[in-house]
């Protein structure tokens, strides 16, 4: 019942600010269309062509890689470490509430729009793709169990801030992974196959460029519990290493600028 | 009840060097010095005491609040509360702590105090009827209830720790800790808090434990005082247990023009009157007025005396 709170708390408080909602989809498409329209002039030209990709769907499968990214953010590892740094983390370490239950439940709140959208995006680019109501509903599935996957490394990631002083280097390294591991820009098949065979089970790559892939040209059901089951595995060895890593930096940690 | 025992806490911080030569050597090696926060702290509060926690900046005040409320570990000595390791974090525990502080807010920045108030009654899992009951009381008492629907960036600074306020009693907490919690309020606010805090110790039988540079705060707040320097504790009593010698001693302020026309204020002991008067020509005296020892220059007195 009390992260159900703080999910409605934390959803009031993302529908306040309209404009940011507009913004940030906006800023989206307008980034999508400019690797469109890069994408469209090699496509033209014929200087580059990704295998299995039509220009048709390279062009879906870079909106839904973009707009999936808007939900699997990256934005809890910085309210966390936010939190941390400022010494605020203290109001809820007074309160009987999980650190990870409170975060996830925030999370979840503000980005529920952003997840409506996408399983929006879903049915439609599934139904697109003649792909079966089961295997959407698969895919559903696998996006619940991506998402706690991705947030677990969000926080890890967040609890650096125990150690680092100062935050701006996080910042950089993160989104430099999801742009290099997220298939933000080109899908990860078109990369050599030595590279694509181990950069594919990345946790930026679960969660953007399979989901994407699965809705454009498609992956069989085994391949998807294939990857399932790989984000299983991530989950366990991120909740692992969160668990020995708030242990430690709890200890570090001096609640500076409050109590 | 609160009991702590030869608490001595330690951390580590880095000493840095200074110029370009300095910083390329700390840059490959940083020199590592130990402060002590906190030194052999021992000391016992009662339930339903009122316990004013005073010092100069860096006493260690906080450092042992923290420690009470479980933010910060405890390496050496021990802490209870109620039986409890407060770095442990039990759910019993939390839910027995209220926290006040003046400069960190714990309400929803962009949404009405009642948006925080409902989840933080979802989060001690307060029975609706008395998240109610103890809403309307609280808002009624600090005179709020119109607030409570309104944004909380767009309540003032008094506002705004009256809704604090609520938030650190809603769940009737059995210890509270103040730090500051008068800190930029008008007259008419503070004591309105005062009133509030004094009721919840009388009704509830709170233990309160105010942090507070105001000597009001403590004045109104605190039955007993602890008295903390550099990270010791050198006085916990009742405010009347003060040193006699001090508590009596009795002052002089000499108000006088200087040689540039403007009024100073010289504060003095008996003994030192006649030879300060001396030296101020007698047309420059504006006056001359006795008067015993303030509270707050009392408590400096006693720290100043330690620290000799």
């Amino acid at each position: 019942m009390k992260y159900l709170y703080v999910f409605l708390a934390s959803l009031k408080a993302k529908l306040i600010y309209r404009t940011n909602i507009v913004l940030e989809y906006g800023l989206t498409i307008l980034q999508v269309g400019v690797s469109i329209f890069v994408w469209e002039a090699l496509y033209s030209q014929k200087a580059l062509v990704v295998p299995n990709y039509s220009l048709e769907k390279l062009n879906a499968y870079l909106f839904l890689a973009n707009f999936l990214a808007l939900s699997f953010s990256v934005a809890p590892a910085f309210r966390l470490a936010t939190q941390i740094k400022s010494g605020r983390l203290s109001t809820l370490l007074e309160r009987p509430i999980s650190l990870y239950g409170e975060h996830l439940a925030y999370f979840i709140g503000d980005q529920f729009l952003g997840i409506v959208i996408n399983l929006c995006l879903v049915v439609y680019f599934g139904s697109l793709s003649g792909i079966s109501v089961l295997m959407l509903l698969l895919l559903v599935i696998y996006l619940a169990f991506a998402g706690v996957m991705f947030f677990s490394l969000m926080m890890i990631l967040g609890m650096l801030a125990f150690w680092l002083i100062e935050l701006w280097p996080l910042r950089s390294f993160v989104t430099a992974c999801y742009l290099l591991f997220g298939g933000r820009y080109f899908p990860l098949s078109h990369l050599p196959n030595k590279f694509f065979i181990v950069i594919q089970y990345n946790p930026f790559s679960l969660v953007t460029d399979i989901p994407a892939r699965f809705l454009t040209v498609g992956l069989s059901g085994y391949e998807l519990m294939q990857y399932l089951i790989v984000t299983l595995g991530w989950t366990f060895i991120f909740l692992v290493i969160y668990r020995l890593i708030l242990k430690h930096g709890l200890r570090l940690y001096e609640g500076v600028e409050s109590i | 009840m609160i009991e702590v025992k030869n608490a001595t806490l330690q951390y580590t911080t880095f000493k840095r060097s200074q110029g370009l030569k300095g910083v390329m050597h700390d840059f490959f090696k940083r020199s590592v010095i130990q402060v002590e926060a906190l030194s052999d702290i021992s000391l016992t509060i009662n339930e339903g005491e009122m316990i004013g926690l005073i010092g100069r900046n860096g006493a260690g005040k906080t450092t042992l609040i923290k420690l009470l409320t479980g933010i910060l570990p405890l390496r050496q000595g021990e802490i209870k509360i109620d039986q409890m390791l407060p770095y442990q974090r039990e759910k019993v525990f939390l839910k027995n702590i209220g926290v006040l502080l003046g400069q960190r807010s714990q309400l929803i920045w962009d949404l009405p105090a009642i948006d925080t108030y409902d989840m933080l009654a979802a989060i001690y899992e307060l029975p609706k009827q008395m998240y109610n009951a103890r809403l309307t009381w609280l808002s009624e008492q600090l005179e709020v209830t119109e607030l409570l629907y309104i944004p909380v960036r767009k309540l003032s600074l008094g506002q705004r720790v009256k809704c604090e306020l609520i938030a650190a009693l809603l769940h009737r907490p059995k210890y509270l800790f103040l730090d500051e919690p008068t800190l930029g309020l008008d007259f008419v606010t503070q004591k309105t808090i005062y009133k509030i805090l004094r009721l919840e110790n009388q009704y509830h039988k709170t233990t309160i434990i105010t942090t507070s540079h105001y000597i009001k705060d403590i004045e109104q707040l605190a039955d007993k005082v602890i008295i903390l320097n550099k990270g010791k504790i050198i006085f916990n009593d009742k405010l009347e247990q003060l040193p006699k010698e001090l508590t009596t001693e009795i002052l002089f302020d000499i108000d006088f023009l200087n040689s540039k026309s403007v009024e100073k204020k010289l504060t003095c002991a008996p003994d030192k009157l006649n030879e300060i008067l001396a030296k101020i020509p007698a047309e420059r005296i504006l006056r001359v007025s006795q008067r015993g020892m303030e509270l707050e220059e009392l408590i400096l007195q006693f720290i100043k005396g330690d620290s000799i």
